[in-house]
């Protein structure tokens, strides 16, 4: 089987000082990987490593090796070739704080498939509804799809991003602690649909919650002070005390 | 990045500020009291009617402004016509289109121009651009309608690319991130986020370019010829408002030659005041109707 997402001493520092080091891992198709880690260890510059995002922060510089396997073949996302806008309409994310944009419900879901895919009319409407469905926002927003995405509720931007980064169809999508500012039940909800996206694409997600990480991962990444620290893989000899082992020093 | 983290400013520079702005207010509504006031003898019904008609020769007694008027409006909406979609082109061009070098550059360039006296372009207009006018088109001197609206064209470029530019810069890092993890480029971004969001910047720099387009006086008086007529194309000579009083004050003339030109200053400020007043209920109404 073909790694997913294969991470080869990755290093990234900003203005010089290292934030993550030494970073080798990879992950398999069809698996959640879930990355925890105290605060500011790293998990987020991690993610973003992984679309070229670090890249728009001044003072950036990013050394080794990212490779993702995508349908068409295995992508060098560091290679001198590869664009980073190609890169990141194929790689979605969602961020850890909810960023719609500055335009109405809708426009944040059409304007990004007409530009991204060069989707419009009724198929990129039909696209909307179904990914709206999916992170269970549309009944809530369905009669006022014209409103500025910024008068949702956090909870509500957040399941957005993550519908508008669906309607992409993206073939690896990094979540940046996807359930921060969800109630229970749409986390819950939210936590069923990743289950439901592992056999399309790879996921990359940040976790703060240890039941979360309990339900939804097949392979954990620990990072600390931006070193991975530690791995746990579902199939592994004695999974579960491994697992109460490696993460107890963490939450 | 918090965003509204607004620190209240400490009472002394709030004080300051209301100060200031009341002296302001106190010197621009002074101007027009002063300008109303020598504008007194206008109200005569037969001074009025001299004035206000198109022909301006005062050695037989004609001292029409209009004249004056049309080349004003006509020199200052031209030379923004052109103007504000090259500013445009130049804004995108420094905010992602063009290359970063480059885009450095010509913002560096636009930023020198402001701090070049206006005489010195009116100088290398004369002696370049009137004389390339004049071989190329071959129709009459070069000082023209033509000459004035390229080189008040330049002279508004950096006002109006640089209000703009303030206004993307505003708005652009609110959008980058996203833009650039949905994948869109630098110019779908500009395109589709930035400029539809920046209506308060066109906004701006349409008034304070036509204002400055309106006011300025050395541009016009060095290259629009200075006859006091209505064009029939874009090679004839014109006279501006500003120039007219450029003129008149510099040559000893008769009284009403220089009540002309307190109508003209009259005229100057009322136009100004109209067109910002105009833009804004425009604007103010787009913004209300979308
Ligand atoms: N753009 C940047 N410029 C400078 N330093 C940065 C930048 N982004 C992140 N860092 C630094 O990198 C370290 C890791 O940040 P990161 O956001 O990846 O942490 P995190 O693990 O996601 O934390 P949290 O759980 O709080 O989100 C921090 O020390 C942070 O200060
Ligand atoms: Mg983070």
């Amino acid at each position: 089987m073909t790694a997913a997402v294969s991470i080869k001493n990755l290093r990234v520092t900003f203005n010089g000082a290292a934030v993550l080091e030494d970073i080798t891992c990879k992950t398999r198709c069809g698996e959640l990987t879930v990355i925890v880690g105290r605060s500011g260890s790293g998990k987020s510059t991690l993610l973003r490593a992984v679309n070229r995002l670090n890249e728009c922060f001044p003072g950036c510089s990013t050394t080794g090796v990212v490779r993702l396997s995508l349908h068409d073949g295995q992508l060098a996302v560091y290679a001198d070739g590869t664009c980073p806008e190609r890169l990141r309409g194929r790689v979605g994310m969602v961020f850890q704080s909810p960023n719609v944009l500055p335009l109405s419900i809708e426009r944040n879901m059409l304007l990004p498939q007409r530009l991204v895919r060069g989707i419009t009319g009724r198929a990129a409407e039909e696209i909307m509804r179904r990914m709206l469905r999916r992170v269970g926002l549309f009944d809530e927003v369905c009669d006022r799809m014209d409103a500025q995405a910024a008068t949702l509720s956090g909870g509500q931007q957040q399941r957005l991003c993550l519908a508008r980064a669906l309607a992409l169809e993206p073939e690896v999508l990094l979540l940046d602690e996807p359930t921060a500012s969800v109630d229970y039940q749409s986390a819950r909800r939210i936590e069923d649909l990743l289950l439901s996206l592992k056999d399309e694409l790879s996921l990359l997600v940040v976790s703060h919650s240890l039941p979360q990480t309990r339900r939804l991962a097949d392979r954990v990444l620990l990072i600390r002070e931006g070193r991975l620290t530690g791995q746990w893989h579902r199939g592994q000899a004695n999974a579960d005390a491994a697992f109460e082992k490696m993460l107890s020093t963490t939450f | 990045m918090s965003a509204g983290s607004h620190i209240s400013s400490p009472i002394p520079a709030r004080i300051v500020i209301a100060v200031s702005a009341w002296i302001s207010a106190a010197v621009v509504l002074s101007i027009f009291l002063f300008l109303a006031w020598f504008c007194r003898p206008l109200l005569d019904t037969t001074v009025l009617s001299s004035l206000l008609s198109w022909d301006w020769r005062p050695f037989q007694g004609d001292f029409g402004i209009l004249s004056m008027l049309t080349g004003s409006l006509l020199l200052a909406s031209s030379s923004m016509l052109l103007a504000f979609p090259v500013g445009m082109g130049i804004c995108c061009f420094v905010h992602g289109v063009g290359p970063p070098g480059p885009a450095r550059l010509v913002l560096w360039t636009i930023k020198l121009m402001t701090s070049v006296p206006t005489v010195v372009y009116g100088f290398v207009a004369v002696f370049v651009l009137v004389p390339l006018l004049r071989d190329v088109f071959r129709e009459g001197s070069g000082f023209s309608l033509l000459a004035a609206i390229l080189g008040l064209a330049v002279l508004v470029l950096p006002t109006v690319v640089l209000m703009l530019h303030s206004q993307f810069l505003t708005i652009e890092p609110q959008v980058r991130l996203t833009a650039a993890a949905l994948g869109m480029a630098p110019s779908q971004k500009l395109l589709h986020l930035v400029i539809p969001a920046s209506g308060r910047g066109f906004l701006a720099a349409a008034i304070l370019g036509l204002g400055r387009a309106l006011g300025d006086t050395m541009i016009p008086l060095m290259l629009a010829g200075n006859a006091a007529q209505l064009p029939g194309s874009v090679f004839d000579s014109i006279r501006t408002m500003t120039a007219h009083i450029a003129l008149v004050v510099a040559t000893d003339s008769r009284s009403l030659a220089y009540l002309s030109l307190f109508a003209c200053g009259l005229l100057l400020f009322m136009t100004t005041a109209l067109i910002n007043l105009g833009l804004r209920m425009l604007a103010g109404n787009r913004e209300n109707g979308s």
